[in-house]
């Protein structure tokens, strides 16, 4: 069975990438999961008691899942737009360019090391939530797709910002006025069925809903917008942004000269 | 002896301007082969090229066979660069970074480890193992550049600017391993701008300038195709103004006017003492500098300046 793991370049690239994010783990681990805390306890275990139920379920069992998905998108772009720039920043680019990797190997291995954090932070906040009530998961296999679907688009989306980007303040810029409001905006909080026929219009044209709604379903059994859709919108997005950074890595834009 | 690397019709653009123009080179395995040029002449894009670091649409780059495009896996399997600027992954020590640079290149974990402690070793940066790059000093960063682009004992180590910044001592260190790591089979190929170090080192020269190879000879051909010497001749009295008979030739007066400083070829030097004296200029002591190699790169690139690189 460990012959399956041959050591080889990739795994490597795949422990360097763990390496990095568990060498700042006060950073891209313990502050995701205490800042979710913090929302748990203040919008679902304080506030929440207003709210008799949401979806069906206890305000604070309806924003887990939304929440979960927010911390899994933020994880995974946040991982591998820093690695690659700060990559591409200290030259170190090169150093991984100049050896038999693949481009394809490259592109692994960032998505691989996102796909860690996310699940490290995931189930920080999956632990600090049943704290407070018992979070059930109705489809596992749903939500291990969704997760993954969810991590390959935002590590893209990460990769692409990172390639762009051509000092830190972009990717801030990227961060704070394209990830942060579609995320926030996406019913991580709210049900469709409560908000303003404008707003729930609004936030049916916001991808990043569909990614929510889809782990709400995995894990409540129940969503806004029917699984299927879901399921076929995240897919495709995934399989379009991975052929788009595979290809960018191809013709080596912003990092072969 | 087969071909370590070989070039042909190389062209390189950036945009629309042509920084290595139909370049065509070959080295051989075991050769210690010095590329020079100045500043902006075309040798780094040449050196990204062979490694991976830089696309290129016309021409081909094969090492030991390999074309370095189609087959880039086998081609850089067998470079080791160590390269002119410092890109050393920033959350590694100096112990991790030789490690994980071997498992890129396929080591096993065990192999990579040893040769991580050897080169350790052998570069004298044990004590400094657990250090990140950002702490090593400026010589430590270049013996750890080195000792990176070896990790996976590769047949052709490709030098950009080694020695750069690099006290004497540790230059002359550096020489002598590198020496000794030709003289073990591996074939280098070094760019510098400290001719000296071409000149102790190299055995073939390679010079390019705007982009074309503008010579490539075994370094003493190349030494005496240059066949200028440099004659100072002091004199007794001081001179105002070049004579007339003097002027001719390639000729500098110092500003004390008792030194005449000629460069020419040695079938002239006879000329010119017979012309000093015809002048009644009492010569007090000649001395001959034979050409370098700094003489020869000096006169190549100047001269393909003054025909516009043509």
């Amino acid at each position: 069975m460990l012959k399956l793991f041959r050591w080889g370049g990739l795994t490597t690239l795949i422990e360097r990438e763990i390496y990095r994010f568990t060498n700042v783990i006060t950073q891209t681990v313990i502050a995701p999961v205490i800042s979710s805390s913090l929302f748990i306890f203040i919008f679902g275990f304080a506030l929440g008691k207003s709210i008799e139920t949401m979806g069906g379920v206890p305000y604070l069992v309806y924003i887990v899942p939304g929440l979960m998905a927010l911390y899994l998108i933020e994880s995974s772009y946040n991982n591998s737009s820093s690695s690659l720039f700060l990559s591409r920043w200290s030259n170190y680019i090169q150093e991984l360019l100049v050896t038999p990797l693949a481009y394809m190997d490259l592109v692994i291995a960032i998505i691989v090391g996102c796909l860690v954090r996310g699940i490290v932070v995931l189930l920080g906040v999956y632990c600090v939530a049943s704290c407070f009530a018992n979070i059930p998961i109705s489809n596992f296999f749903l939500l291990v797709y969704f997760v993954l679907t969810i991590v390959v688009i935002f590590s893209c989306i990460g990769i692409v910002a990172a390639l762009i980007s051509e000092k830190f303040e972009h990717m801030a810029m990227f961060s704070s006025f394209v990830i942060t409001p579609f995320v926030y905006l996406g019913g991580v909080f709210t049900s469709l069925s409560i908000v303003p026929p404008l707003m729930a219009k609004i936030t049916r044209m916001n991808p990043f809903f569909y990614m929510v709604d889809g782990v709400r379903y995995a894990m409540l059994g129940s969503s806004d917008s029917p699984i299927l859709i879901n399921f076929t919108l995240v897919t495709v997005m995934a399989v379009v942004l991975f052929t788009t950074v595979v290809w960018l890595f191809k013709i080596g834009y912003k990092i072969r000269s | 002896m087969s071909i370590a690397l070989s070039i042909t019709n190389f062209t390189k653009y950036y945009g629309s301007f042509k920084a290595v123009d139909d370049l065509c080179l070959e080295i051989h395995e075991g050769e210690f082969f010095g590329f020079l040029g100045p500043n902006g002449a075309g040798k780094s894009s040449t050196l990204h090229s062979i490694t991976g670091l830089s696309n290129f649409h016309h021409g081909e780059i094969r090492v030991f066979g390999y074309d370095v495009k189609a087959n880039y896996k086998q081609s850089r399997s067998m470079i080791g660069l160590a390269p002119q600027e410092i890109n050393f992954d920033p959350f590694l020590n100096a112990e991790q970074i030789l490690f994980y640079t071997g498992g890129y290149y396929g080591l096993s974990r065990k192999v990579a480890k040893e040769r991580a402690e050897e080169l350790l070793r052998q570069f004298n940066l044990l004590d400094s193992r657990k250090l990140g790059y950002k702490k090593l000093s400026g010589g430590m960063k270049r013996r750890l550049l080195i000792a990176r682009a070896l990790v996976h004992e590769p047949k052709i180590l490709i030098l950009d600017e080694p020695t750069a910044g690099v006290d004497l001592e540790l230059r002359y260190q550096l020489w002598d391993y590198l020496k000794k790591l030709n003289q073990k089979g591996v074939t280098i190929l070094l760019t510098t701008h400290y001719i000296e170090e071409a000149e102790r080192l190299c055995g073939r020269i390679g010079i390019i300038n705007h982009g074309k190879l503008i010579a490539c000879e075994e370094k003493e051909t190349l030494i005496q195709q240059m066949n200028r010497d440099t004659l100072l001749i002091q004199v007794r009295e001081s001179i105002q103004t070049l004579p007339e008979k003097i002027q001719k030739y390639d000729v500098t007066l110092q500003e004390d006017g008792k030194h005449l400083v000629f460069r020419e070829e040695k079938s002239t030097l006879n000329d010119i003492l017979k012309a000093i004296q015809s002048e009644n200029i009492f010569i007090e002591r000649i001395e001959l500098d034979p050409a370098t190699l700094e003489d020869v790169f000096a006169h190549l690139t100047k001269a393909n300046i003054d025909t516009g690189g043509r």
